[in-house]
């Protein structure tokens, strides 16, 4: 058993709980510093150079491959369905974020009962309600940011214009039309 | 008369026919196009002069060298877009 005394004016009570609930209670915390250090590395990690391919190197990576257009295609697919993807914040994760949230703050109403009430309480509900506002409002915020910070978001306005771009320079060249359609 | 052509349907009308002429109908399963869409298409690459009908081999439909130009195209900007990553082959040859 961990115990633990808070003197709040002239009172003090004393807390106790079971070991495991040490580690339960600090799990978000330490999720949370592990997902910043990481952004941090990331950050300063040089990107790979094979984001940006220059012209000259398509070409000539082109004609040392089997590539064809169905198999171009489906990496396009799958580069934009990951783009769509980190952008998105789905409503589920949001309603269980905000119920943490509510459990969060029913965790604080309660401190204002009688100290045998509040050990099972501290120790439990906070937990608890840590997890889902984490995983429901804190993660889709910082997988937004992430987004933001890394240019996911830019990423796939500059695929799709880059799409049109190649589609109106095709028929351009190949069709004699300013633009289908 | 297609009022506005898909260049990833165009793409796969190329690609099929990349290796090796090819007959109408099988280039209609490879591209995996029902039969009216097919014809649209085909009719549109036929005009534009990517694609033609081969005299020697049994009327079987070929690039020809603005197809194979275009096929290319295509496959370059499409790279150069998405950056895509483009395996050499592992032919032994």
């Amino acid at each position: 058993m961990v115990k633990t005394t808070l003197v709040n004016g002239g009172t003090s009570t004393t807390y106790s709980a079971p070991y495991w609930a040490i580690p339960v209670s600090f799990a978000p915390a330490v999720i949370l510093l592990v997902l910043a250090l990481r952004e941090v590395y990331r950050g300063f990690s040089p990107r790979a150079p094979a984001e940006a391919p220059q012209e000259g190197s398509v070409k000539a990576a082109l004609d040392d491959s089997d590539a064809g257009w169905t198999e171009l295609v489906r990496q396009t697919q799958e580069k934009l369905t990951h783009s769509k993807h980190e952008t998105e914040i789905s409503f589920i994760p949001l309603v269980l974020g905000f119920l943490g949230g509510a459990e969060l703050a029913s965790f604080g109403i309660a401190m204002l009962l009688p100290p045998a009430y509040q050990t099972p309480l501290f120790f439990l509900l906070a937990p608890i309600g840590a997890i889902p506002f984490i995983v429901g409002i804190l993660w889709p915020l910082y997988r937004m940011f992430r987004g933001s910070v890394g240019g996911v978001q830019r990423e796939l306005e500059r695929h799709v214009d880059g799409l049109t771009h190649l589609e109106s320079e095709f028929f351009v060249r190949f069709g004699g039309l300013a633009t289908p359609g | 008369m297609i009022e506005r052509p898909d260049l990833f349907v165009i793409g796969r009308l190329l690609e099929g026919l990349a290796p090796a002429p090819l007959r109408r109908t099988q280039l209609q399963q490879k591209a995996g196009l029902n039969y009216t869409v097919f014809q649209r298409y085909l009719e549109f690459l036929l005009r534009l002069g990517l694609v033609q009908e081969s005299i020697d081999n049994d009327g079987r439909l070929e690039l020809t060298a603005k197809g194979v130009d275009a096929y290319r195209f295509l496959l370059e900007g499409l790279s150069r877009v998405f950056g895509l990553e483009i395996r050499p082959t592992t032919r032994g040859d």
